[in-house]
């Protein structure tokens, strides 16, 4: 092909230089995927911590709350596995767990569940528990961390 | 048999004779042997301890200090009661063991005199077992142990028999430090050989007389005596030690011609004075054995001590003749005699261990044992008993209760009854002393269940009870078992205060279960005399309350009403055995009196009459009635009054009251309102106001008072104001009390109670709080827990709020359950209530 | 123009290096726990700490190491500066024992602070 003379310069025809674009695009693809992070994308599960610890006294006006006591939920720790006690009755699966927190739920869905896992127990464990409260519906589930 | 007897003596003699060949160092071996003759063991230890504690001392020394200890442990243990016999027997075993291990490697020659000194411990083990075995409680495995003793000992015995010819090779004639010469090696293989001889002699002894075993053992017994002989010098003292043996050996087997001859052989030398008093002892032996008792007694009126030196085996052969004698006057029935001889043999035992020591003492009570034990003669058990008293005395307790066991055993099997009780009791109570409380509890209960048909029988059993019951306190095993033995007692035993007692108490488990039913049977048969009997009275009230809790309505219009056994029962501790009412009226009929009063109330036609009368008649008598009880009467007697609609004489009878303190007001008050609670309504209403108008009139004469008297007055104030349906004041004063007592959980609750009664709404309400705040105080899952949710449930459904309370019972059902069967049942009604 | 581009370029790469250095430092590798019922982050100006919680039970509050008396110390700081919005994020290993996040927990309430967040990956299914 002839080489373009210089005096071509002013008639039409835009003539773009593609290869250092196309290398530009390339790179910064090619940047993007290094700095694209594959971590699974996080969520958050949000809890509130209880405003007050320990008991206010209640003899002077009881609130009707009082008639619905807590489920209190054990997660135990035993022969290095978890074991889960609903209400002081042992419970042996979590889908056992989870059909009785929806019994609840069915009735009363601001009854207050609190969580009391054992020290050992893994927080994954604790983290499904807390996932199946409100999977079932609780609107105030509490952790247990007063000592 | 006596011979038994020698071959230990003869074991023993050769110890002490051993240890002359290799004896410790010339004169400290006759202070060593001095001291352990006086009994003074631990002075001779410890003497052998320090010479082995010197830096100085050569292995041959070391080897004969070692020898001594192991002696003079080895004698001291023979000493010991058999509690403390076992320890020392094992250290002297140690103390050899370690010597050998240690200089196994350098003086090997040295071992062995240690080692057969270990051997020699093993072997009077094993004739200690034998010995022993006579009066044990299986003497079938005590022999077999006493066997397997003695095999070992006579194993380790030819063992060492085989190293000393090993050494003999290697040994030289002249005596050194290290190493024992040819001379001493050979003198101590005789030994053993006479050793190994005496065992095989007792070995042979435990087997039954007249077995195949023990000839066998016995000739090879005579076998191992007789191989020495040859190579002894004459005037060896190891010759007269086999002689002796032998004479013991040849007896054993009855053949006399060759006894005899030995004997005569032995007496024509000379001997130095225990020897001829040791001979002396075997002639007499040789005659018992043969029956010929007269020529027994003539030698032994010989001297008793030659140059003042006595033998103990001489003395345990004069108390074999004794027994001997003793045995003849019985078989002739010769009572004279008999006692004669029996004294003479119990005042020679106590000889024989005051002279010679526990261990000589110990061999003669045992041939005392023996004898007496085996037959079963009240006398003998007599003998039997004092020796093992003696045995306590003397605090060996183990041998103590064996010989109380022995002797009960017996008693048993002759049939004295009486006796067996007696000495069976009192090994328990040695049994007790030593702290073994188990062991105790199961005698005293063992011998209570043998031996019912005594009369003390149900008191010792009770006894093992009470001790049971002294331990049981935190321990649910020890209530078990007191339960069981209870069960027991009322099983085998059926009349007597212990089985009231048992009753009683049994009565109190069950009622703590809940089983009135049980409970009440073991209650009516007590006897009305039982110290506890007003306790009785009590709890059988408490359970017929409980009863009476269980029934509804149906249940109650029948007919019998199930009251009448309790009225009735009550009847028969009123009245005399011809139906009429007792003169004298003790606490404990005037108690009954009560009882029936207040179930009498409750029956659906109650006969006010007839319980007034009752009252009246029960408050005459010799004694008078205490205060407490004439108010509760007085209180029944208003209300059957008040009952019959006769309100001014009732009216009458509280103004009599008010003469008496305070105190009783309240009582009469708090009666009053127990006994409304289970009257028709009218009844309820006009106690109720009766109430009132005391209260009001008494109002002013209170004066002081404390403070839970007050609120115990006010709260009846307010309880009978409601009842009259003045609502407004009776809630007001209620209120007031429970504010001011805002940490009574009781009070709490009564206030609650109490709204419940009413209808109106602005109450109810009140109620909600009230019972929400009675929730909060008790812990969950408890029986008052679930009371209050059901009377929350409940006060929803009055005010018309159904759902709500279905979704408290729904909630409780998924979260914590509904209780038990009783709490299940009425919410379930409660669901289904229109 | 050639140059231009390269400049451009050379920003562009800068810019997405040190970010991801920067996103490094505060977003530690962890194992999160499973949940599904989480809810998407939503990006908000309210101000956040991220506590990580290693596989070994250490707390990294920015990067660093602390103790609980420290964090502690640190979330009162915060939560004085910031005031009541201040939402806490716990990053925690889904192995390690939960006695090791209930300090912070525990530090959380004493301090005041209620808006306490765990982080969690989506679980494929409900736990089982």
């Amino acid at each position: 092909m002839r080489r373009p003379s210089v005096f071509h310069r002013d008639q039409g025809g835009l003539e773009i230089k593609m290869t250092p674009m196309i290398d530009v695009v390339f790179l910064l693809l090619v940047f993007f995927v290094w700095t694209a992070s594959f971590h699974a994308v996080e969520y958050l599960l949000p809890s509130s911590l209880s405003q007050q610890l320990g008991n206010a006294a209640v003899i002077d006006s009881p609130p009707p709350e009082v008639e619905f006591e807590d489920v209190i939920v054990r997660i135990l720790w035993q022969d290095d596995q978890v074991v889960w006690q609903v209400n002081g009755q042992d419970v042996l699966s979590l889908d056992e767990v989870k059909q009785r927190l929806q019994l609840v739920a069915g009735i009363k869905t601001d009854a207050p569940v609190i969580l009391h896992p054992d020290e050992e127990v893994p927080v994954g464990d604790v983290i499904d528990v807390y996932d199946i409260s409100r999977i079932a519906g609780f609107d105030k589930i509490q952790f247990a961390i007063a000592q | 048999m006596p011979i038994r007897k020698i071959s230990l003596t003869v074991l023993l003699l050769s110890i002490v004779l051993n240890g002359q060949v290799c004896a410790g160092p010339g004169e400290e071996a006759q202070l060593l042997s001095g001291l352990r003759e006086r009994g003074l063991f631990e002075i001779a230890e410890y003497h052998c301890r320090n010479q082995l504690g010197r830096e100085d001392l050569t292995p041959r020394e070391r080897m004969q200090w070692t020898v001594q200890m192991v002696r003079t442990m080895a004698q001291e243990a023979l000493n010991l009661p058999a509690d403390q016999r076992a320890a020392v027997w094992s250290r002297a075993v140690d103390t050899a063991t370690r010597y050998v291990t240690v200089h196994a490697a350098q003086a090997k020659s040295f071992t062995i005199p240690v080692a057969t000194q270990a051997a020699l411990v093993l072997a009077k083990q094993g004739e200690f077992l034998r010995l022993e075995a006579v009066v044990a409680r299986d003497p079938a495995s005590e022999m077999q142990g006493a066997r397997d003793k003695l095999r070992i000992a006579a194993k380790e015995l030819n063992e060492l028999l085989q190293e000393v010819d090993v050494q003999l090779t290697m040994a030289t004639n002249t005596t050194m430090d290290e190493a024992l010469s040819q001379q001493e090696l050979i003198s101590i293989k005789q030994r053993l050989s006479f050793y190994l001889g005496s065992v095989y002699r007792n070995q042979a002894v435990t087997y039954p007389s007249g077995s195949g075993d023990r000839v066998a053992a016995m000739q090879r017994a005579i076998s191992a005596l007789k191989q020495p002989l040859s190579q002894l010098a004459a005037e060896d003292p190891l010759v007269v030690d086999i002689q002796i043996g032998l004479i013991g050996c040849h007896r054993e087997l009855g053949q006399w011609p060759a006894a005899t001859g030995l004997l005569e052989k032995l007496q024509k030398n000379t001997l130095e004075p225990s020897l001829q008093l040791r001979v002396r002892s075997e002639q007499v032996r040789l005659l018992l054995a043969q029956q010929e008792l007269q020529k027994c007694t003539l030698l032994l009126e010989g001297p008793r001590s030659v140059s003042g030196v006595t033998s103990p085996e001489l003395d345990l052969a004069r108390l074999d003749t004794y027994i001997g004698l003793w045995q003849q006057a019985s078989d002739e029935k010769n009572e004279e005699r008999r006692k004669h001889w029996e004294q003479l043999t119990v005042a020679a035992v106590a000889a024989v261990e005051k002279e010679h020591g526990e261990y000589w003492g110990r061999r003669a009570e045992l041939r005392l044992l023996e004898h007496a034990g085996s037959r079963g003669a009240p006398s003998n058990l007599d003998v039997l008993e004092r020796t093992a008293d003696e045995l306590y005395r003397k605090e060996n307790f183990i041998e103590a209760v064996n010989a109380y066991d022995q002797a009960a055993d017996l008693a048993l099997a002759g049939g004295f009854d009486e006796v067996a009780l007696k000495l069976s009791y009192k090994a328990a109570l040695v049994v007790q002393q030593q702290g073994d409380l188990d062991e105790f509890i199961n005698r005293l209960v063992t011998l209570a269940l043998r031996l019912r048909k005594q009369p003390t029988a149900a008191t010792i059993h009770m006894l093992a009870v009470r001790n049971v019951a002294a331990v049981m306190k935190d321990d649910s095993q020890r209530q078990v078992q007191f339960r069981q033995l209870l069960e027991e007692h009322l099983q085998f035993f059926s009349k007597g205060t212990t089985v009231d007692q048992a009753r009683v108490w049994l009565g109190a488990f069950v009622q703590r279960e809940g089983k009135w039913d049980e409970a009440l049977a073991l209650y009516v048969q007590v006897a009305s005399t039982h110290p506890q009997f007003p306790d009785v009275l009590q709890q059988l009230q408490l359970c017929w309350d409980q009863k009476w809790a269980t029934y509804d309505d149906a249940e109650l219009a029948q007919q019998p009403h199930p009251l009448t056994p309790v009225i009735d029962y009550c009847h028969s501790l009123m009245t005399t055995d011809d139906g009429q009412w007792l003169k004298s009226w003790d606490p404990v009929s005037r108690q009954a009196a009560l009882v029936y009063s207040r179930f009498a109330l409750r029956l659906p036609q109650p006969q006010y009459d007839e319980i007034a009368t009752i009252l009246n008649v029960a408050a005459l008598g010799d004694t008078k009635p205490d205060g407490k009880w004439l108010s509760a009467a007085n209180t029944i007697r208003i209300v059957a009054l008040v009952a019959q609609g006769r309100g001014g004489q009732a009216s009458e009878l509280v103004q009599e009251l008010s003469e008496s303190s305070p105190q009783r007001w309240l009582e009469m008050l708090q009666q009053l309102a127990a006994i409304a609670q289970t009257s028709p309504a009218n009844v309820q209403q006009q106690i109720a106001q009766l109430q009132l108008d005391t209260i009001s009139e008494l109002q002013g004469k209170l004066g002081e008072v404390n403070v839970e008297y007050r609120l115990q007055w006010d709260l009846l104030h307010a309880d009978a104001s409601i009842i009259l349906g003045n609502a407004k004041s009776g809630y007001a004063l209620y209120a007031k009390i429970a504010s001011r007592n805002s940490e009574r959980g009781d009070i709490q609750q009564r206030y609650a109670e109490a709204l419940l009664l009413s209808n109106d709404e602005m109450r109810l309400q009140e109620a909600l709080v009230q019972w929400r705040r009675v929730l909060v105080g008790h812990r969950p899952r408890t029986d008052q827990w679930y009371a209050a949710k059901f009377a929350l449930a409940e006060t929803y459904i009055r005010l018309g709020e159904r759902e709500e309370a279905h979704q408290r019972i729904r909630y409780l059902k998924a979260t914590s359950g509904l209780g038990n069967a009783a709490w299940t049942k009425k919410f379930q009604e409660l669901l289904n209530r229109e | 123009m050639t140059p231009m581009i390269d400049v451009v370029f050379l920003l562009i790469i800068f810019f997405l290096v040190s970010s991801h250095l920067a996103r490094q430092e505060t977003q530690l590798e962890l194992d999160l726990p499973e949940a599904s019922s989480g809810e998407q982050v939503e990006v908000t100006m309210a101000p956040r700490v991220v506590i990580n919680v290693t596989e070994f039970g250490e707390f990294m509050l920015a990067g660093r190491q602390v103790t609980a008396e420290q964090l502690q110390q640190q979330l009162g700081n915060r939560i004085r500066k910031e005031g009541r919005e201040l939402e806490v994020r716990i990053r925690s290993d889904r192995n390690i024992a939960f006695a090791k996040v209930r300090p912070i927990m525990l530090a959380c309430a004493k301090v005041g602070i209620w808006n306490v967040t765990f982080a969690v990956y989506q679980a494929m299914e409900a736990p089982r």
